[in-house]
């Protein structure tokens, strides 16, 4: 089964659109992940406009790359300026900085580099292997356990939110109640359209998506947060030594990838959770001489092979379950509904070529990483020196042209700059502002599947507990709740503890 | 005079108690009128935006107590309203942007904001604040105008490139 959907995938994935816009989503990954502020997410926000004009792999294919080479952007700023450009690459500064400091940030770029890429390879092999496995159960699935997989799914989402459980859950359920406006999909009523014609559909994704994070991000950048130090980098070529001293890291590699991915498949954890407990592993089974937090290669090869392998691991429950990782891959799955490719069992029985060609451009996403890692690392060293005063105006453009470019709608664009204000007081406030992409994506499946649970029923709610599958699911989302509860309490003693700290 | 983070977390949930108010105004009241307010689960839609609204007055007010209680005790320093004189500019540039597309186009009307956003941001040298909005205004012109083969606004005056 495996075989043939590669098989079917590779003759897809062969065409010229496919691997030019897989090649051209590496570089913009590397530059937006490199460029501090921005970030794999923001790559693939501002990309996806782009990506629904295209074939439909071939502009997965663009964010698919986006996404693989804006999680190993990020070590480059990381590295040389001590700036992590992008939350995932934060644990990459601990000893990828120390090793710059030393004379050594072409090392530290080339272990980076090529951790990111095998790691990324790492956790595409775990893809390949288990998301057919996973969707092949998920067959089993009817209404009751697909409702509760939606309330799973925004639960870890809600629950590991860095910023607070209850907020996190707050959040998911406005994306859940912004997903209800337009025509009911059963009774095909109105529901909060205020008779405009244009609400009909409700609002598109991309307007709140782009809103939410991208207009929002610039606006936030302008207050002066986050701002470049104004160290200017010094040029850095990593060789083709890196690769001798990657291989001197091999058992640390394959353990940081494996925890990458496993992070990966777990709804909310992503790339940053995934880094620092690598990064904790690789130092606690570390000797003492190895001099962790002062320049160990082994740092930047454990947090850099975790967070490309995390990719791998967040498109495993996107792609076989239709329920995101993180909100870079719930953007990616708002791609695939918009292409009117519904994740799924689905959609690996009924376009196995098409799942098995995103199996292959992640895959050749991650091999483009390590050859163009190494050739263009100077020139995202030079952009590392683009001044923020060039380049929020044009990320405000692309977001309004982006945005415009889906239906030529006026509407749409108001409707991005309505949740770009939403974003901004979200961020104030220290919402998160995933769990509303999450629960925007989930809101319809939790809500349809909830409905027809209850046309199949005989006994109201309890066929959520007469299933043994749907139960289990019952079980973990009450097992979260409660988790949520405790992390809430013990949070907010946590939070205090570290300011008296 | 500085904004805390209280005063943001006051006006999301003044948001959340209006979107939940909203949502009780139109299940009981637009819904009801088309018919789509009762019987089973499949003609009921209002039941499932109501449980929402529910769901999330309960969490907000789990959420804003005990915050309001510890603000009794502490209170971080927030961001000085001075500081936000310059996100407050480009939006208001951005609102006036996207109203000016449908006007004069997205060739005129892109150049002025980006040296408008440019200038804000800091940047004084006169060069760059041509040089950059001219580029990028042809070069996105290109991409989505000749690549992509979107229609990018006219405005009123139909001005647009041809590739």
């Amino acid at each position: 089964m495996i075989g043939e959907m590669l098989y079917s995938g590779a003759i897809l994935m062969a065409s010229p659109e496919v691997l030019l816009l897989t090649f051209l989503g590496v570089i913009l990954g590397l530059v937006i992940g490199a460029l501090p502020g921005l970030g794999p997410l923001m790559g693939v926000v501002l990309l996806l406009p782009v990506a629904l004009y295209v074939e439909p792999l071939a502009g997965l294919g663009l964010l698919i790359a986006v996404f693989v080479g804006g999680s190993c952007g990020g070590a480059i700023s990381a590295i040389l300026l001590r700036i992590p450009g992008t939350p995932i690459a934060a644990a990459t500064l601990f000893d990828g900085y120390p090793m710059a400091q030393k004379g050594r940030a072409a090392d530290a770029l080339g272990l980076a580099i090529c951790a990111s890429s095998i790691g990324g390879l790492f956790g595409g092999l775990l893809l390949i292997l288990f998301a057919p496995l996973l969707a092949a159960f998920a067959t089993r699935f009817g209404p009751p356990e697909l409702t509760l997989l939606g309330v799973l799914g925004l639960l870890s989402i809600a629950v590991v939110s860095r910023e607070a459980t209850t907020k996190g859950l707050l959040a998911g359920m406005l994306g859940m109640l912004i997903a209800t406006i337009g025509t009911d999909e059963l009774s095909t009523g109105y529901r909060f359209t205020f008779d405009s014609y244009q609400m009909l559909n409700g609002f598109h994704i991309v307007s709140i998506v782009v809103g939410l994070f991208a207009v929002s991000e610039m606006a936030w950048q302008l207050i002066g947060r986050d701002k470049i130090t104004g160290e200017v980098p010094k040029p850095a070529r990593p060789g083709l030594r890196s690769l001798k001293l990657i291989a001197g890291h091999i058992p640390n590699l394959l353990r940081s990838s494996t925890i990458g991915t496993f992070f990966g498949t777990l709804p909310g954890a992503g790339g940053d959770i995934s880094a620092f407990t690598s990064y904790a592993v690789a130092k606690a089974v570390a000797k003492p001489e190895e001099g962790y937090g002062e320049g160990a290669e082994g740092g930047v090869v454990a947090t850099e092979a975790a967070n490309n392998a995390t990719c791998g691991g967040a498109l495993i429950p996107t792609l076989s379950l239709g329920i995101p990782g993180d909100a870079t891959t719930a953007v990616l799955m708002g791609a695939l509904l918009i292409l009117g490719l519904f994740p799924g069992p689905a959609l690996f029985a009924d376009r196995p070529e098409v799942v098995g060609g995103i199996f292959l451009v992640y895959i050749l996403a991650n091999l483009f990483l390590l050859v163009l890692g190494f050739l263009l690392v100077p020139v995202f060293v030079r952009l590392l020196r683009l001044p923020k005063s060039s380049l929020i105006p044009t990320i405000l453009v692309l977001c309004a042209i982006g945005t415009f470019a889906l239906q030529s709608s006026v509407f749409d664009l108001w409707v991005m700059f309505g949740f770009g204000l939403l974003g901004i007081l979200l961020r104030a406030a220290d919402y998160p502002l995933a769990p509303v992409v999450i629960g925007t994506i989930l809101g319809p499946i939790v809500e349809n599947n909830f409905r027809r649970s209850m046309l199949i029923s005989r006994e109201g709610l309890w066929i959520f507990t007469d299933r043994p599958i749907s139960m289990v699911l019952l079980v973990l989302c009450i097992g979260l709740v409660a988790l949520a509860v405790f992390v809430g309490l013990r949070g907010k003693a946590l939070k205090e503890t570290v300011k008296e700290a | 005079m500085r904004l805390k983070t209280l005063h943001a977390e006051l006006s999301v949930a003044a948001i959340f108690v209006a979107v939940v108010a909203l949502v009780f105004q139109q299940t009981r009241g637009d819904m009801v009128e088309q018919g789509i307010a009762s019987g089973g689960p499949y003609s009921n839609a209002a039941s499932y935006p109501e449980a929402l609204g529910i769901a999330i007055a309960a969490v907000l007010v789990l959420t804003l107590v005990p915050r309001l209680w510890a603000a009794r005790r502490q209170s971080r320093p927030g961001i000085s309203v001075v500081e936000l004189a310059r996100p407050a500019a480009m939006l208001l540039a951005f609102a006036a942007y996207l109203e000016a597309l449908g006007v004069l186009g997205y060739l005129v009307s892109t150049p002025f904001f980006m040296a408008l956003i440019m200038y804000l941001a800091g940047e004084r040298a006169p060069i760059q604040l041509i040089a950059v909005p001219l580029s990028v205004t042809v070069a996105l012109s290109l991409v989505f105008g000749g690549l992509l083969d979107v229609v990018l606004p006219r405005g009123q005056f139909g001005i647009a490139l041809s590739w």
